[in-house]
């Protein structure tokens, strides 16, 4: 790792320091101060009006034992998990298949993967919208004509099929960033590497699996990430598909914070649910990115 | 690019392109639908929302540019995203290209706050945030969405840089200290050409970012004129419960800028990809 | 195009207004995104600048539902306009609890204003003997069915619960939803909720909580109710997945005539002017409940919006003049005229003005009513509103039994006074 030339050493340091002054100064402005702000104000019951009341870490124990903030929370990484199975492998599969089985699609397939990234979530959500309405809908007028009647339900009114419907919407709509990326990956993988093992007489599954996904780990990860941080994150299509409901059925750490703090006005505990999932967020980020690294090195 | 083994279409390959027409279909048909479900009437489109429209009918269109300003809400979208990517590909591609290249002792805590930085959530700073732009006249403006908004797109991006960076050889950044070029000449000269098409790809995803965001802008803009199109368009659709075609007409229009953005962007992608910029 | 100069005046105005000039009177408003909104508000704005030239108005429009949000950033961060749209009951409430509303008490005993309000109305913008708002407009609840549809089955209006059940029935064999609902954002159950509630028990059941009367409680008959509106769920009365639909998708399914009937608010008429060829709205009264304790010609009927002023406005004097002007019968004449919305002014809701369904609702159905009680959502507390709609969510899908939703919603309502 280390140069072996020291004298480069504080050159080095200054540089870096100036490389990333820009960036670190609006990380701290923006992000961390307010956070640190919003810290202050989890101490307190505040309706968002009135003068705010100290009630010290109330406001955290009333969290530890809020079952829908925990259920939330789970979600939140079902769709991290989701993402990475149904976007990012998705997606490299796609490439993989776009890029080295017909190429001579692979640009039109792209563009089209690529609409609904273009397109706001909020569009796709009122879309989709659509699609699923129990009555003019397309997935019961499909599920009808191949007679499947029986499966004909209200997706995103019923407790038991709503967070599912949102999580299939996501994966469509996101599909197309990764599958973007992993084409970019893909196509760099030097081709004498493939016709070195066509020539052993390698099929399309082994050439990806010992080929295309060891070539393009590093976009792996990469793309794991964003899809993780992107999960965690997730708001508007919730908010606009189910808005949470029902009953709490579909709920995801910010559509609950969102409920609280401009539906409830309890100012103070919405800025506690934020706080408790940067916390536990954080954490797992870390950890994720840092097993990750571990691997990428070895 | 042209493979030297000769590849024959084979049965496998009419699989594949089957199974990725039928994939991509499903996920293209909503926005066929938008599209015709535009030109029918009212009427029409309460009898049955998925036949065709017997005729061309262009009031939808009209009716939705004429009533809800979305002309006005896209070129307030624009500005922010554009301010907006400006700022984070600037910022990111110099603090992604000093985490990959510079190795100083502090560095992995600059890496860990970025790490963090980046789970956290917009809603955590949201009051707080409303708070600060009022105190420094920002409230109500372009600026003060695209401020915030750069800065919580930064760590991502960042680490798309420094994971790019990361693939290029060190010799490439060797051979200039050798011949004495400043670490600013370096990064200029050598870094920053090969860069490119990474800060393309970093600039499209916070394009999208940008477009789609929906909280800052909703939260800090009260002035209807300054509104960008994601909020403006839930304003529209939201109202107009009766005319669906117009509805979905207002939402074609929100989806369409992007769209002509990202074929014009299309091209230098690709070309930047043939360039083999990625990994070589 | 009236938009169109509305918007080029409403950019001229922010350059203008920005920085705000000294003097300037800044008013916020919802009237935005809706075309009788923007005409109404057009209207009103148009006219107030003619006739009170000297008073200059830095103007914000919103549309209604990211207003509560930018409302209460701008409360929360200190920052009020001088004068604004305010919805009443909690979210006025939670305001006046911050001591941020400027009493109009004063004014409103002056030339008679008071009396130009319809009693029960200004009675919702009043918290703790003092009023905080002036009421605009209001909103009640009533079935609504298609005539020309209930003429060709040979379906008569039902007066009783039960006669409302068997018609409910008859429609369901004959393939229609009989109730259309869209339940997503959980106000739309609320009328089915409070209707069941006033007719066992009486009008006035959440406002005792609000104005903190010892007594207060929902009675075994919340959980009546609620088990009553849990049956009609069962009997698959509602649309498929009505927890999931929007207002709007529950309209198309009542519109389109796949659904006989739908419980909703007077904008139906508003929302109903597009309808299919052959679309004939009509409206019946809640039908009564036999054994119910209380009146049972009561109405769901309550204050949609209101106008209050900032104690931190600078200039009181003026704030008072504009918020006059907006409830001048000339002005709310006009708003019933557009916004076919019956409004709080007494006379305002001309039969010429309001057309002949909302007329008829107005001078029949309200003048007969014994009380009309006002939306429980939005008289409750912000934070018991989010219980209530959950519950009502969790109760209709069988997730969450009767008595303890009751209990869910008595606790909130208990909790925040």
């Amino acid at each position: 790792m280390m140069r072996a030339d020291i004298g480069f050493a504080k050159r080095h340091n200054r540089a870096a320091l100036i490389f990333l002054a820009p960036a670190l100064l609006f990380v701290f402005a923006f992000v961390a101060y307010p956070v640190v702000y919003a810290g202050w104000l989890s101490m307190f019951q505040w309706d968002g009006a009135s003068a705010p009341v100290f009630v010290g870490v109330g406001n955290v124990l009333r969290l530890a034992g809020d079952p829908i903030f925990w259920a939330s929370l789970g979600r939140n990484l079902l769709v991290a998990l989701s993402a990475i199975v149904f976007q990012v492998f998705l997606a490299l599969v796609i490439a993989y298949c776009l890029v080295r089985i017909v190429p001579a699609f692979s640009r039109i397939f792209l563009f089209f993967y690529l609409v609904p990234v273009m397109v706001s979530e909020i569009c796709i959500g009122l879309l989709w919208r659509f699609m699923y309405n129990p009555y003019f809908g397309l997935v019961n007028a499909a599920l009808k004509a191949v007679g499947l009647d029986s499966l004909k339900r209200g997706w995103l009114g019923e407790s038991d099929t709503a967070f599912l419907a949102v999580v299939v919407v996501m994966s469509f709509t996101y599909l197309g960033l990764y599958v973007l990326l992993f084409t970019a990956a893909v196509r760099s993988v030097p081709e004498s590497v493939y016709e070195a093992a066509e020539i052993d007489g390698a099929g399309h599954g082994r050439k990806f699996v010992s080929i295309t996904v060891p070539m393009v780990w590093d976009a792996v990860r990469a793309n794991s990430l964003l899809a993780i941080i992107g999960s965690l994150k997730t708001f508007s299509l919730v908010f606009v598909l189910t808005n949470g409901g029902p009953n709490h059925a579909s709920e995801v750490v910010s559509t609950y914070l969102y409920k609280m703090g401009f539906g409830s006005f309890e100012m103070g505990y919405a800025a506690t649910i934020g706080f408790a999932q940067m916390v536990l967020t954080a954490l797992a980020a870390w950890i994720v990115f840092r097993y990750m690294k571990r691997k990428g090195d070895a | 690019m042209t493979p030297t083994v000769v590849h024959r279409w084979n049965r496998t390959n009419s699989i594949v392109l089957a199974f990725l027409t039928l994939h991509v279909l499903m996920v293209i048909f909503p926005f066929v639908w938008m599209i015709y479900s535009t030109f029918k009437t009212n009427r029409e489109f309460m009898r049955s929302v998925w036949s065709f429209p017997t005729s061309l009918n262009f009031d939808a269109y009209i009716g939705a540019w004429s009533g809800g300003a979305l002309g006005g809400y896209a070129v307030n979208s624009l500005i922010v995203m554009a301010g907006a990517t400006l700022i984070t590909v600037l910022v990111s591609t110099l603090a992604g290209y000093a985490l990959a290249i510079y190795r100083p002792r502090w560095m992995p805590a600059v890496e860990l706050s970025l790490t963090a930085a980046m789970a956290i959530p917009a809603y955590v700073a949201l009051v707080p945030l409303v708070v600060m732009l009022r105190g420094a006249g920002l409230l109500d403006t372009h600026l003060g969405v695209i401020l915030p908004t750069a800065a919580f797109n930064v760590p991502v991006s960042i680490f798309i840089m420094q994971a790019f960076f990361n693939t290029l050889p060190r010799e490439l950044f060797d051979a200039g200290r050798v011949d004495g070029a400043s670490e600013w000449q370096i990064f200029r000269k050598v870094a920053l050409p090969i860069a490119r098409p990474a800060m393309f790809t970093v600039a499209i995803v916070n394009m999208i970012w940008v477009w789609n965001d929906f909280l800052f802008p909703v939260v800090f803009i009260n002035n209807p004129a300054r509104k960008t199109l994601p909020v403006g368009l839930t304003d529209f659709v939201g109202e107009h419960i009766t005319n669906y075609p117009v509805m979905l007409a207002a939402i074609l229009i929100a989806a369409i800028a992007p769209l002509i953005l990202f074929i014009y962007f299309e091209r230098q992608i690709t070309a930047a990809l043939i360039g083999g910029a990625v990994k070589e | 195009m009236k938009l169109k100069r509305l918007l080029i005046a409403g950019a001229a105005l922010a350059l203008t207004a920005f920085p705000a000039a000294a003097g300037a009177l800044s008013f916020w408003h919802a009237y935005a995104g809706q075309q009788d909104k923007i005409d109404f508000i057009t209207f009103a704005l148009d006219e107030f600048a003619r006739k009170h030239p000297d008073i200059t108005l830095d103007v914000v429009a919103a549309e209604q539902s990211a207003y509560k949000t930018k409302l209460n950033t701008a409360m929360a961060s200190g920052n009020p306009p001088d004068v604004f749209y305010t919805l009443p009951g909690g979210f006025l409430n939670a305001f006046v609890k911050g001591g941020q509303m400027y009493a109009l008490d004063a004014d409103l005993a002056k030339d008679g204003w008071r009396e130009s309000f319809l009693e029960s109305a200004i009675a919702q913008t009043m918290k703790d003997g003092k009023t905080y708002a002036v009421p605009v407009d209001v909103d009640s609840v009533v079935f609504w069915y298609d005539k020309a549809l209930f003429a060709e089955k040979g379906w008569t209006v039902p007066k009783t619960y039960d006669e409302l059940m068997a018609l409910a029935e008859k429609a369901k064999e004959e393939g229609l939803v009989p109730f259309s609902l869209g339940n997503k954002d959980s106000w739309p159950a609320t009328f089915w909720f409070q209707y069941m509630e006033m007719r066992l028990k009486g009008s006035g059941v959440v406002a005792s909580f609000v104005n903190g009367d010892a007594g207060a409680t929902l009675g075994a008959e919340g959980e009546k109710a609620f088990q009553t509106i849990a049956e009609i769920a069962q009997k698959d009365y509602f649309p498929i997945g009505f927890n999931g639909m929007s207002d709007q998708e529950a309209n198309m399914l009542f519109l389109n005539g796949q659904a006989a009937m739908l419980l909703n608010g007077t904008w139906q008429i508003g929302a109903s002017a597009d309808a299919p060829e052959g679309f004939e709205l009509g409206y019946f009264a809640f039908p009564s409940v036999s054994g119910g304790a209380g009146d049972q010609s009561d109405v769901l009927a309550g204050v949609a919006a209101s106008f209050g002023i900032s104690e931190k406005a600078e200039n009181k004097a003026d704030a008072v003049t504009l918020l006059k002007f907006l409830t001048s019968p000339e002005v709310m004449t006009k708003y019933v005229e557009l916004r076919k919305t019956m409004v709080t002014v007494k006379g305002a809701t001309t039969e010429a003005a309001a057309g002949p369904v909302l007329y008829g609702i107005s001078n029949e159905l309200m003048n007969a009513a014994g009380h009309l009680d006002s939306f429980y959502d939005t008289a409750m507390p912000p934070a018991a509103t989010n219980i209530y709609y959950t519950t009502l969510q969790g109760v209709l899908d069988g997730s969450v039994a009767p008595a303890d939703g009751a209990k869910r919603l008595e606790d909130a309502l208990k909790a925040n006074k």
